[in-house]
């Protein structure tokens, strides 16, 4: 379970604690900053259980340790023993946070298969139940782990100042859901001397600002009808089970890239530049394209830090440790088995996506047809985004009986409802800005929003400033809802 | 730096000017089902879950019931399940709706055993209660200020564009500012049909499996206990009534099921309180349109039976 108290991004508290933690910021002097950035961080994780704080110093504390003695020694036996101390001391908090109820459970139901019964241990009152997730634990533990293993590579030095090593383990922009940073990018930033820059300070608002509007207009509007369909899945049948599938893609993408916008904005105005996460993942070619440009920080972390040493150190062919990474995927995303199954089918997809290229190409070329007419692309990225949107069911689902009854009807005759808001408005509305966010997306990318109001004259600026704001407040969903990703 | 400082503080200002003057022009329209709920005091309430919320009018209590002395008015203050069950907060919330003086109320405590029940995991009180803050009742502190904004931010749920254009109320339910949801069975262009009924119920008995396979509850003794603690309350204000609500045969089956002595454990805690308990749940000349809330026509029916049973106990309370 988790803690509801957190400092969303979209909620009052942040409003107050942002513009004091930048305010603050810009008037001290360059040596006190990681002090107060520091401050701000745990007071920001602090908000939501500060006992939780403990667990971030364990792992700050043993990979800073960890780092500077595997720097110092260059007997690679040391080095490595050290190295396994700080994976195992990570993937340990990660294991029993995140996944040792899950574990346990299946184990407890396994073993009942066998005829040993376990209930008085592990049944449902015992208190290993009850253990509260660390919010954000999935996403700093990956960023101190690449910390570590960049450091027993030796591609980069280990940090020597703690309190500049805490920061980048906590930045509380980026600290709960990502991006996940690479130390060689993040901790060299927090060394150099940031002069208030008024064009940055108002790129970020701008960044920011867009996460908002994706998050509060686009992502939650979508919610209200996946929320439904995936609540009463059982009183509906194909189309709007299929369109909710849809929109669940685009929800969770306008959610994610939201936050991802907002931290990214946020880091941008104190002078940091924190990586893209998104690289409009929608315009896809292919498996391999969408997982580019999807998730990107943990792609990446997975593809260098698994995949990589799968089929080089351990020789696994390109095809298992491409579902070994998926498998993986799956699971840190959560401790459940639909998330597990989610992981596995992505898998499945982007190796029949390879493996079916050359096929496919003898078909089309049989009927007169090839990879590189416009229509054809259009056609294989819907069907690419379909099979996305068909798999990421098991993703929303509480568990795979759900997704069995969604997947199920989605494949019945259609019930005569499509319209799950019970409101042509809405839906006309999340259908119109479903497009204009991904035609915005498509000629600014993720990272050039501002470019919108950019080199504009002044009075053109302030008016699209305060239509916007207008929109936002006139269009926002007041669920105050979660980002996705906190959860993970 | 001070040149964009003032043209923040510009932004940030209209941002919150704009928030408000939205919300101030949804207020005084149509906001949703529950927002009258949380805009005034009232001396007479309505108390329980959806059964209530659907089932009893307090327009029709209010027209029966003058002949009686009792301070009038009735707010129907019960919610959805997962709104108010019997419990601390749902305790707190409802202190905060009766005026201090009130001496003559009348409070109508709806029961079922899902106004009792807790998620199996959750086993403290703390636990519970952390649960029920969650909730629309737990989340909104202001809960008699009109307008209320701060349901509007919490509790609402959709866009304030909803403030500029008219309300088209759905086809089949009507809310009444007294806190009444009306469910009719037939509007323009729309007819409830049998089939309709027969699939809720049926969605309804479903949904009951399901939860009580993937996400069981059992009874909770905290909230029992927080249910007299209610009672001992209201009973300084005026007079209080525990009502079952009538219900499908096939749900009160299932309800029974679960908890076998329920009106038992209802009778015994009314009579310890001295309060009479009316259990209607085999009353089957009142429909229900999905097998657990009366439709309006019936729940028309039932309020004037209920104001009638009210007026009875009134004229011989040793009946």
């Amino acid at each position: 379970m988790i803690n509801q108290n957190l400092m969303l991004f979209n909620s009052f508290d942040f409003l107050f604690f942002f513009p004091i933690a930048v305010f603050v910021f810009y008037f001290l002097k360059h040596q006190y900053r990681w002090m107060w950035l520091l401050f701000c961080s745990y007071f920001f994780y602090m908000y939501l259980e500060p006992m939780l704080l403990l667990l971030l110093w364990t792992s700050t504390i043993i990979d800073y340790f960890c780092g500077l003695k595997m720097e110092k020694h260059s007997d690679l036996k040391i080095r490595k023993r050290y190295l396994y101390l700080s994976i195992l001391t990570n993937l340990g908090l990660l294991f029993f946070f995140k996944y040792f109820v899950f574990f346990t459970q299946n184990a407890v139901e396994v073993l009942a298969f066998f005829g040993i019964h376990m209930d008085a241990v592990a049944g449902e009152h015992s208190d290993y139940v009850k253990i509260l997730l660390p919010i954000g634990i999935s996403f700093y533990t990956f960023q101190t782990m690449s910390y570590s293993i960049d450091v027993y590579r030796r591609e980069i030095p280990a940090e020597r100042h703690l309190g500049k090593y805490a920061l980048f383990v906590s930045f509380f922009p980026q600290l709960v859901a990502g991006p996940i940073e690479r130390t060689k990018r993040l901790l060299p930033q927090f060394s150099k001397e940031v002069h208030f820059d008024a064009d940055r300070v108002k790129k970020g608002l701008i960044m920011m600002a867009w996460g908002f509007f994706l998050k509060l207009v686009v992502a939650d509007r979508l919610g209200v009808y996946v929320d439904d369909l995936h609540y009463n899945a059982a009183d509906y049948r194909g189309l709007p089970l299929l369109i909710g599938s849809y929109f669940f893609l685009f929800q969770i993408y306008y959610d994610f890239s939201g936050y991802c916008s907002i931290a990214i904005g946020a880091a941008q105005i104190m002078g940091y530049n924190l990586m893209q996460n998104f690289n409009r993942p929608f315009f896809l070619n292919s498996m391999g394209d969408f997982w580019r440009k999807w998730h990107i920080s943990l792609m990446k972390w997975f593809r260098d830090y698994l995949y990589i040493p799968l089929v080089r150190k351990f020789k696994f062919s390109k095809v298992s440790a491409m579902m070994v990474v998926f498998f993986f995927t799956g699971l840190w995303h959560g401790a459940s088995w639909t998330f597990v199954v989610w992981g596995v089918l992505c898998g499945v997809l982007f190796i029949a996506d390879i493996k079916t290229v050359p096929t496919r190409r003898n078909i089309l070329s049989a009927l007169g047809l090839s990879y590189k007419m416009k229509i054809i692309k259009v056609l294989n990225g819907a069907m690419l985004f379909t099979l996305i949107g068909i798999v990421t069911i098991f993703f929303r689902s509480p568990n795979i009986g759900q997704a069995g009854i969604y997947l199920n009807n989605m494949f019945s005759t259609s019930s005569s409802t499509v319209n799950v808001y019970h409101d042509q408005l809405e839906l006309l509305l999340s259908l119109f800005l479903i497009v204009v966010v991904q035609i915005i997306h498509f000629y600014k990318g993720n990272d050039r929003v501002y470019e919108l109001v950019w080199n504009r004259r002044r009075w053109v600026r302030w008016v699209i400033y305060l239509l916007f704001i207008i929109v936002m407040v006139l269009f926002s969903v007041n669920r105050q809802n979660n980002f996705i990703y906190f959860q993970f | 730096m001070k040149g964009i400082l003032w043209k923040i503080l510009i932004l940030a200002l209209f941002l919150i000017g704009c928030y408000y003057f939205f919300m101030g022009v949804l207020a005084r329209g149509f906001v949703n089902d529950n927002y009258s709920k949380f805009t005034h005091q009232s001396s007479s309430l309505i108390i329980g879950l959806s059964r209530a919320h659907n089932g009893i009018s307090p327009k029709i209590l209010d027209s029966i019931l003058v002949e009686i002395p009792y301070q009038g008015g009735f707010l129907n203050f019960a919610f959805e399940k997962t709104q108010s069950p019997y419990g601390g907060v749902y305790l707190e919330a409802i202190k905060k709706k009766i005026p201090q003086q009130t001496k003559q109320g009348i409070f109508i405590l709806s029961v079922c055993p899902g106004s009792f029940m807790r998620p199996i995991q959750l086993t403290s009180a703390q636990e519970i209660d952390n649960l029920d803050k969650k909730s629309l009742v737990g989340k909104i502190n202001q809960l008699n200020k009109n307008p209320n904004y701060e349901y509007i931010r919490k509790g609402y749920g959709g866009s304030l564009y909803r403030g500029l254009i008219p309300h088209n109320a759905q086809i089949t339910t009507v809310f009444h500012d007294e806190g009444w949801e009306e469910f009719r069975l037939s509007a323009e262009g729309y007819q409830v049909s049998k089939e309709d009924v027969a699939h809720w119920t049926s969605q309804t008995i479903g949904g009951y499996r399901r939860m009580m396979k993937t996400n069981p509850e059992v009874v909770s003794t905290y909230r029992i206990e927080r249910f007299k603690t209610l009672i001992s309350y209201l009973k300084q204000h005026g007079q209080v009534f525990v009502v079952r609500m009538p219900l499908d045969p096939l749900v009160l089956g299932m309800e029974n099921q679960w908890w076998k002595e329920f009106n038992t454990e209802m009778t015994l805690i009314s009579a310890s309180f001295d309060v009479p308990y009316f259990d209607f749940s085999d009353a089957r000349e009142y429909k229900t349109y999905d097998g657990s809330h009366l439709s309006s026509p019936y729940a028309k029916e039932f309020s004037v039976r209920l104001a009638n049973e009210i007026k009875r106990y009134y004229r011989n309370p040793m009946m």
